[in-house]
């Protein structure tokens, strides 16, 4: 090419505007989240005995509707007017379709009810469970309701609201197994199915035999579907979970352990909407103080 | 104005949108979050050696074997999609429009759990279950491949072999299928890439630390850190693996004109 100022022009020009993009981007200061403990407004009554149990609603605290609502505006929401949920749909009994389709499960009717003491629609998202906290701190949702343990690690991550429920974790095998796999002792040399990104997950390889070999699936379904395929031996995941499984097909599974870990269920939004975790725990006490919550925990997990 | 004068004007205007592009993004884009949030080092020297030692080579065994299953069964199906008996050309050709037509998610998980809980039948072997259904994938792919580098050898070539005294099988084996897949070879590689891909799917068998293969790797990584680095680490080793293979079609393609 005769004429080489162009291109040489345009070259340096472009090699400058690069070079002032690069000097010239500050660094984001991240906001702080807040990570602020908020007072709890229900006395936890979890007993070592059960292994699933409603969170006291004994001392449940009422506040009204108006603060709620003052809350819930001051509150960072995906959608206005609408508590966008992450869920691990199915997870039954805490959220799964009905033979009509319809959502339903004990996550689902308990946030449907706080949902109308904030005066918002609610709206549930599919998330996978080893992605949820990710998808919220992405901003794909307000909240984490997907029967989710509140750990430290977790803490540091999201911020949860108060406990909702008390879970502990165990160990489901097939009817036939019912004598061989009575403990978790027993599975040496054996497959143990657990769901990604579960506290049951952490708890077997931390206490799995010798020999056993664990196996992680993404969803609940795939652990049922393994374990009459025959790919694992047993699935060690929340009792509420396992005894719901075993109570559908009690001619299939039994839960032959338990293991009391204390677990607490929570509700995750990110670190620095402490806004809207105010409004749920608000939320929640109204709940629990007007008897609902006892008449959904009663549905799906009788008197307790 | 002269055309060539135009056609110069339009090349810089052309240069000089594509740049200023180029600038704006650079500009409007903000590195130190990218640089923390994708290329963190610290998160990535975290990730080796597993990720090579184990996950890699994991989805290199998962492909070894797929591959070499499919070629097998390519090879078989190929044969009889050209074989004079009708009903081995239908359930070849049968075969090879289900398994073409079906994602391969549908066909792992159709192996992985309808198979067991059906037919109580278990594939064997930690990478059994993977390594068949990619196998009976790739099989439906190559199969046609095949079928092509087949009819392309010169019908001289079995008439020459036939008049020899060779049955049809020795003429095959011998003669033609040999030159056919010289010819093949370039689209051969390619399928042996995306297999390599598919091979992103087998995470819904359920995974073990010891199967556990890229893709996954990556993800739990990315979930257990909320960086995405480990999700470049792994494109980057996905690249180191599938990026020779591709060059090294276009060498034997040379070689084949050469040698042509």
């Amino acid at each position: 090419m005769r004429n080489r100022t162009m291109p040489l022009l345009l070259a340096a020009t472009s090699l400058f505007l690069v070079a002032g993009a690069c000097s010239s981007s500050e660094p984001e200061t991240s906001t702080g989240g807040g990570g602020s403990s908020t007072t709890t407004t229900t006395a936890a009554s979890s007993t070592d005995t059960m292994a699933e149990g409603p969170v006291g609603t004994a001392q449940a605290t009422e506040t009204p509707v108006s603060e709620i609502e003052a809350m819930v505006a001051d509150a960072t929401l995906v959608t206005d007017g609408t508590l966008t949920i992450c869920s691990d749909i199915p997870y039954a009994p805490f959220e799964f379709e009905d033979d009509n389709n319809e959502l339903t499960g004990f996550d689902v009717e308990l946030v449907d009810a706080m949902a109308e003491e904030m005066n918002l629609q609610t709206e549930f998202l599919t998330t996978p469970f080893d992605g949820i906290i990710p998808a919220l701190v992405a901003g794909n949702c307000d909240a984490i309701v997907s029967a989710t343990t509140i750990t430290d690690e977790r803490s540091e991550q999201v911020l949860f609201s108060d406990p909702y429920f008390d879970a502990d974790q165990s160990l489901l095998v097939t009817a036939e197994n019912e004598g061989t796999y009575a403990s978790l002792d027993d599975l040496g040399g054996k497959n143990i199915g657990v769901q990604s990104g579960t506290t049951g997950a952490d708890y077997a390889e931390e206490n799995k035999p010798e020999g056993a070999t664990i196996r992680e699936y993404q969803g609940a379904d795939d652990l049922f579907a393994a374990i009459v395929a025959g790919d694992v031996d047993a699935i060690l995941q929340d009792f509420p979970v396992n005894a719901y499984r075993a109570l559908q097909n009690s001619d299939q599974f039994v839960v032959t352990e338990t293991f009391p870990t204390g677990e607490q269920y929570g509700m995750a939004v990110t670190l620095e909407n402490t806004n809207l975790a105010d409004a749920l725990n608000a939320a929640l006490g109204n709940v629990q103080a007007a008897g609902t919550y006892d008449e959904i925990y009663a549905t799906w997990f009788g008197e307790s | 104005m002269s055309r060539r004068t135009r056609t110069r004007l339009i090349r810089y205007g052309v240069s000089a949108v594509t740049l200023a592009v180029l600038a704006l993004i650079a500009l409007n884009a903000d590195w130190t979050k990218l640089q923390e949030s994708f290329f963190d080092p610290e998160i990535f020297a975290d990730l080796f050696p597993q990720i090579i030692t184990v996950a890699a080579r994991n989805t290199l065994i998962f492909s070894f074997f797929g591959f070499t299953g499919g070629l097998a069964l390519g090879l078989v199906l190929a044969l009889m999609r050209l074989s004079t008996i009708r009903p081995y050309r239908w359930a070849a050709a049968i075969y090879i429009e289900v398994f073409r037509g079906l994602p391969a998610l549908i066909t792992i998980v159709l192996i992985g759990y309808v198979l067991p809980i059906a037919l109580q039948v278990r594939v064997p072997g930690i990478y059994g279950p993977g390594s068949l259904a990619l196998a009976l994938v790739t099989g439906a792919y190559l199969a046609e491949t095949i079928r092509a580098g087949i009819e392309a050898v010169p019908k001289g070539q079995m008439e020459a072999a036939r008049s020899l005294g060779m049955g049809y099988g020795r003429a095959m084996i011998s003669i033609v299928i040999p030159q056919a897949f010289r010819v093949i070879l370039p689209p051969l590689t390619n399928e042996f890439v995306l297999l390599i891909k598919d091979t992103s799917l087998l995470f819904v068998l359920g995974t073990t630390e010891e199967t556990i293969e890229l893709a996954k790797y990556g993800r739990d990584a990315v979930n257990d850190t909320f960086n995405g680095t480990p999700l470049m680490a792994v494109a980057l080793v996905y690249l180191i693996i599938t990026i020779p293979l591709t060059q090294l079609v276009a060498v034997l393609e040379r070689r084949n004109k050469r040698a042509l």
